[in-house]
């Protein structure tokens, strides 16, 4: 009787035979566009990042009244869902605890970004070439740096608000979400059903990273092998893996562990 | 899965909302909408403690039909 198991050989033979083709003509294509444009790129990209550094406190001011506007709408209309929750009839609570979900994750997501985006843009001006260059941008980057420390305070803000009206509508969850434990206390409030939502997501949110991690890897080893943009970028993609392959299967051994002692 | 259930019509019986239902079992509303929709397949104990709620056996409320079966 034939089995699968040498056909995943052949395919996973294949497919790596196919990856070596498309990289090598990936590879060459690029090699040769960069040998002919790549000045021109890297020019590109020194000007675009020259001229965020010089932007910096007028970008963060927009994304810190965008994040607030954000934040507030969303806020705002996790109220309003919340309040009409309680009194609310079987169907017409199933159509609100939907709206309340879809609100939620556009919250955490807004709320997420505006952290990202933060980071990113203070981190343009966050080196020392750049604040010894002269006074003006030591002086841009203070300001700069107390619009960051209101953005990420009002973000905070945001989020425990996001909880507290969540909360609002279901009283049973009962997690603080200043303390260090609110994930675990959140989870232990939930039931059944609720809990094999999350274990779903983030499960999916796994396999997303699993595949995502291997292309950023391979994308900033081209990027250093072109532009020299530095290992540090490599060995934090590989970090990430392996801190998330390890806190998987680490997590699994120990669930399989508790079971094998309670016998 | 081949899960089928009377959680409405007993629930109805009763004369209880989803809400207190959920109450009663100790979980949310929503969980007992997505059984009722046959979303969510519960747990033997909650499976358990709805029919001792609805005064009925497990089976009354569940009905499990293989593929094909009539």
């Amino acid at each position: 009787m034939k089995t699968g198991k040498s056909n995943s050989y052949v395919k996973i033979g294949l497919y790596l035979l196919g990856g070596a083709l498309v990289g090598g003509v990936l590879g060459a294509g690029a090699y040769m566009f960069l040998d002919n444009w790549g000045q021109g790129l890297e020019g590109t990209a020194s000007q675009l990042y020259s001229g965020l550094q010089a932007l910096i406190l007028p970008v963060l001011a927009v994304l810190l009244v965008l994040s607030v506007l954000a934040g507030e709408i969303t806020c705002g209309k996790l109220k309003k869902i919340e309040t009409q929750l309680p009194d609310a009839e079987d169907e017409e609570s199933d159509r609100l605890e939907y709206e309340e979900e879809k609100w939620g994750a556009l919250s955490m997501n807004l709320n997420v970004l505006s952290q990202v985006l933060c980071i990113i843009i203070l981190a343009a001006g966050y080196s020392s070439n750049y604040l010894a260059s002269s006074e003006a941008a030591r002086g841009g980057f203070l300001y700069a740096c107390i619009v960051f420390i209101l953005c990420m305070v009002y973000d905070s803000i945001w989020q425990i608000r996001s909880v507290k009206l969540v909360q609002l509508g279901h009283p049973e969850k009962k997690a603080d979400p200043s303390t260090r434990n609110f994930q675990k206390k959140w989870l232990e409030s939930c039931d059944e059903a609720e809990r094999e939502v999350i274990y779903r997501s983030s499960y999916k949110a796994y396999i997303m990273i699993g595949r995502l991690v291997p292309v950023l890897l391979v994308l900033t080893m081209l990027a250093n092998l072109f532009f020299n943009t530095g290992m540090l970028a490599v060995v934090m993609v590989a970090v990430i893996w392996l801190a998330v392959t390890l806190t998987y299967t680490r997590s699994c051994v120990a669930l399989k562990e508790e079971k094998a002692l309670m016998k | 899965m081949p899960l089928f259930n009377h959680l409405k019509e007993y629930r109805s019986r009763l004369g209880i909302n989803q809400t207190e239902l959920g109450k009663l079992a100790g979980v949310s509303r929503q969980t007992i909408s997505l059984i009722e929709r046959g979303d969510y397949s519960p747990s033997v104990t909650l499976a358990l403690k709805l029919a001792k709620i609805c005064q009925v056996t497990v089976e009354d409320i569940f009905v499990y039909e293989e593929d094909g079966e009539e």
